[in-house]
């Protein structure tokens, strides 16, 4: 399952609206969807946040696969190398570039040496580099239970 | 050779803070941060996003979907970049991840687990010790 990037959007809007209880200040927000949450959790004779809070916990049910966001050509050719490289038994680090350059690196280190001399060659102002592996979404705790971002 | 740095007395009560730098290792631009010891992030570095700039750290993107889970359910998408991180003449290229929200950089265990540390909690000072 996919989720389109403004449903995604709409559901940080919906965490930082909960987070806001704790004095965040909130940006953002759709107000068209503001207020068809607010009319329907009238027509139910529940709150905003109860609304909110049922929303989240029935997104929180379904699975992530992946998360569609602004189109990036360069993220793009490393993903469509990646999936080609890793079906002919290749591994490594591709480095892209450009879109007719990029490289096959066997470690991270061996492509920040690719990178330093294709800078001071000014041949790039941004790289991407990529695992030849299938791509998969990655989880990661932070222990601040939210203060670091207040 | 060890290492001793003062807590941070701005916050109540006050936290355990190691500067470290983080320089790229494309360019060479470096910057002091002033990281918190965070045991509970399971990763290397958490940088706030004015880093990704100052740092031109779109040179070294690692592109992989991640995401930082806070408090158990509040997610933010993260960028990831390899950097060096140098701390009392220890030198390393990681894996860092900068946040969009963040505002305090964070050193978690990826990090912390390659050090002794020893917090002296009534004096509020950290003691690090590179092995």
């Amino acid at each position: 399952m996919e989720i389109e990037i403004s449903r995604y959007h709409y559901i940080l809007v919906f965490v930082n609206f909960i987070v806001g209880k704790r004095g965040v200040f909130l940006r953002n927000i759709d107000e068209e969807v503001y207020r068809e949450v607010k009319a329907r959790a009238a027509l139910l004779g529940i709150t905003v946040s109860e609304a909110v809070n049922m929303a989240l916990r029935e997104w929180l049910r379904k699975p992530v696969v992946g998360v569609k966001g602004k189109r990036d050509y360069l993220k793009d050719l490393a993903e469509r190398l990646a999936s080609k490289y890793y079906e002919e038994g290749r591994k490594g680090f591709l480095v892209v570039v450009s879109e007719r350059e990029y490289y096959l690196c066997s470690s991270i280190e061996e492509c920040v040496v690719l990178l330093r001399r294709l800078y001071r060659e000014k041949k790039i102002k941004r790289s991407i580099i990529r695992e030849v592996k299938p791509k998969s979404v990655r989880f990661i705790e932070v222990g601040g239970g939210g203060i670091e971002v207040i | 050779m060890k290492l001793f740095e003062r807590y941070d007395d701005s916050l109540r009560p006050p936290a355990p803070v190691v500067t470290v730098v983080v320089a790229n290792p494309v360019n060479d631009l470096r910057a002091e941060v002033k990281a918190y010891v965070d045991t509970g992030f399971s990763e290397t570095l958490l940088l706030p996003e004015e880093y990704y700039d100052k740092l031109s750290l779109m040179l070294t993107e690692f592109d992989e979907d991640c995401y930082a889970v806070h408090g158990g359910f509040f997610p933010a998408r993260l960028k990831i970049v390899i950097v060096f991180i140098e701390l009392n003449g220890f030198r390393k290229l990681i894996k860092a991840y900068v946040h969009p929200y963040l505002r305090k950089a964070l050193l978690g265990r990826g990090v912390l687990n390659m050090f002794y540390l020893y917090l002296k909690g009534p004096e509020k000072v950290l003691e690090l010790e590179v092995p």
